[in-house]
């Protein structure tokens, strides 16, 4: 094996992962273990999993393997380790949404994108941490308080908290998350990982609590561009089970990983760019992420969409009143089993007039309008996930101030249920030759499906470099010995 | 109290929206294969 100790395969895409396997120079069962070694080592403190699947996944590896032996090769993902969200569905295992609601609840089916990774020859590892039923806002984590690898006392991001915390620190290699209003973005900005949220109808939801039903989207998040494009073309498609999934072919979207950015039109979202609440540092990141796609050849201009400063309120207005809608029969009958936080916020959202969620409703509708009249003549909108570096935890503040945290501005491009945008966050933030950090994200049109990750390409393949907070003396410590990787306390 | 602030937030935020040409569109379902 070329990878020489087991840090350097843990951090490893599982890409080149999958290569090695099939060189016969690495076997599943030496990569299940290295990471369930990981977990055992850095879980206790991270709070990743809820779930950690270590002997039917030392099977399914021994199968994995001896099949392999034989040359029989059940997909691209033969004998590669992943983990998803408590929120989607598995068969026989556990599966909470991160409430203590559901603490005895083990699916008899596997969620749809769940089965697709499975018959792509992949190994279930475990199940990964979320804030309670993916909503957000959790006050006391019943299965743990997820940290952040880079400094445990800062967010790690959520809902799909363990997805990026697990990618991130190398736990496993490939996780699913979901995404309503930023869940598979947040996390992956905040812990450095690659997360993508894929247009709404692309990839199936049967076998996923819902938050809400018209803006959730499940997503990969991953340590390379290239693995959430190998992951994207694995669970996309059209499922029986779910009515509104696409019928579009699935494109190789590893294949147009290579076809550059020349010529791509960006438009630089002035509005979330250089927004007041937009911290200097973030801002900065963006700007440099798009003088680099401008040295790259691509064209590249600000943008203004004077609609979007509403979209956080519109985007809360209807996933609160939809969830509230959903939780309605448990708010009556077991109020008491809900983290303070959820509960507060749903019994909130139940509240709202039905009018002013129509009305809500209708600026959905202007803002979709408004985003693909800019996505006509524009490739890509790029800016920040969220409007600052990776905040302190929850944990680590007292409840009042933690109350007043405000969220992030991912919510913008949920709130259009078919914006034929696909938000990335790519690591531009760990190019070597950059101290800095931030977020930036980018809407794509899928118009062109084979250019979905378009500018992921150039921002994707940095050395690592972990996220600055400035101001922070943690993270400032942290950035001084340019470690590549989260540096991680034992438990 | 802190459900009536947040309440507060979200009538706050949806009153922001008074002065969009609302009734210039209809929220209508969204289709897998695009907007309707």
């Amino acid at each position: 094996m070329s990878i020489g100790n087991t840090d350097e395969l843990a951090f490893a895409s599982a890409s080149r992962q999958a290569a090695l396997m099939r060189e016969k120079r690495l076997s599943s069962v030496e990569l299940v273990t290295a990471y369930l070694e990981r977990i055992e080592r850095l879980d206790g403190r991270l709070r990743a999993f809820i779930t950690v699947c270590g002997e039917s996944a030392l099977v399914d590896a021994k199968r994995a393997e001896s099949e392999a032996a034989k040359g029989q090769w059940r997909g691209p993902l033969h004998g590669i380790p992943f983990a998803v969200k408590d929120q989607l569905d598995t068969a026989g295992i556990l599966t909470t949404s991160g409430s203590a609601l559901l603490r005895s609840h083990v699916p008899t089916e596997d969620s749809t994108v769940m089965a697709r990774l499975i018959q792509a020859g992949g190994i279930l590892i475990g199940k990964l941490n979320l804030t309670e039923f993916a909503l957000g806002g959790t006050l006391r984590f019943p299965y743990g308080q997820p940290r952040n690898p880079w400094n445990d006392e800062h967010d790690p991001g959520g809902s799909s908290s363990g997805s990026g915390i697990a990618a991130a620190a190398a736990l496993c290699s490939i996780t699913l998350g979901e995404d309503t209003g930023g869940s598979v973005r947040s996390p992956a900005s905040y812990c450095g990982a690659v997360g993508l949220r894929p247009t709404w109808g692309r990839v199936s939801r049967h076998g996923c609590f819902p938050a809400a039903w018209s803006m959730d989207q499940v997503g990969p998040l991953t340590r390379t561009v290239e693995d959430a494009a190998l992951v994207l073309g694995l669970i996309a498609g059209y499922d029986e089970r779910d009515p509104t999934t696409s019928r579009s072919a699935v494109p190789d979207y590893r294949a147009a990983l290579n076809a550059g950015v020349k010529q791509l039109r960006i438009g630089v979202l002035t509005e979330l760019v250089d927004g007041a609440d937009t911290h200097p540092e973030v801002r900065g990141a963006v700007r440099e992420a798009a003088r680099a796609l401008a040295g790259l050849g691509a064209h590249v201009e600000d943008i203004s969409l004077p609609l979007i400063p509403h979209a956080g309120g519109v985007f809360m207005a209807l996933c609160d009143s939809e969830a509230a809608g959903r939780h309605q029969s448990w708010l009556t009958t077991r109020p008491g089993e809900y983290d303070a936080g959820t509960r507060r916020r749903l019994v909130a959202a139940g509240l709202i007039p039905a009018t002013a969620v129509h009305r809500a409703a209708r600026a959905r509708a202007l803002i979709r309008e408004q985003i693909l009249a800019a996505l006509g003549r524009l490739d890509l909108l790029l800016a920040p996930t969220s409007p600052h570096p990776a905040p302190p935890s929850r944990a680590t503040l007292r409840p009042s101030r933690a109350r007043k945290r405000r969220g992030g501005d991912s919510s913008v491009v949920a709130p259009t249920p078919r914006p034929r945008a696909s938000p990335v966050c790519p690591r531009s933030r760990f190019r070597a030759d950059s101290p800095r950090s931030g977020c930036p994200s980018d809407s794509s049109s899928s118009a062109d499906p084979s250019r979905n990750p378009p500018c992921s390409a150039p921002l994707g393949r940095g050395r690592r470099q972990p996220p600055s907070l400035t101001g922070d003396p943690h993270f400032r410590r942290r950035r001084r010995d340019r470690s590549a990787r989260p540096i991680v306390r034992d438990r | 109290m802190e459900i009536a602030h947040r309440l507060n937030a979200f009538l706050d935020a949806l009153g922001a929206l008074d002065g969009l040409p609302l009734d210039r569109v209809e929220p209508w379902p969204t289709s897998p294969e695009g907007v309707v």
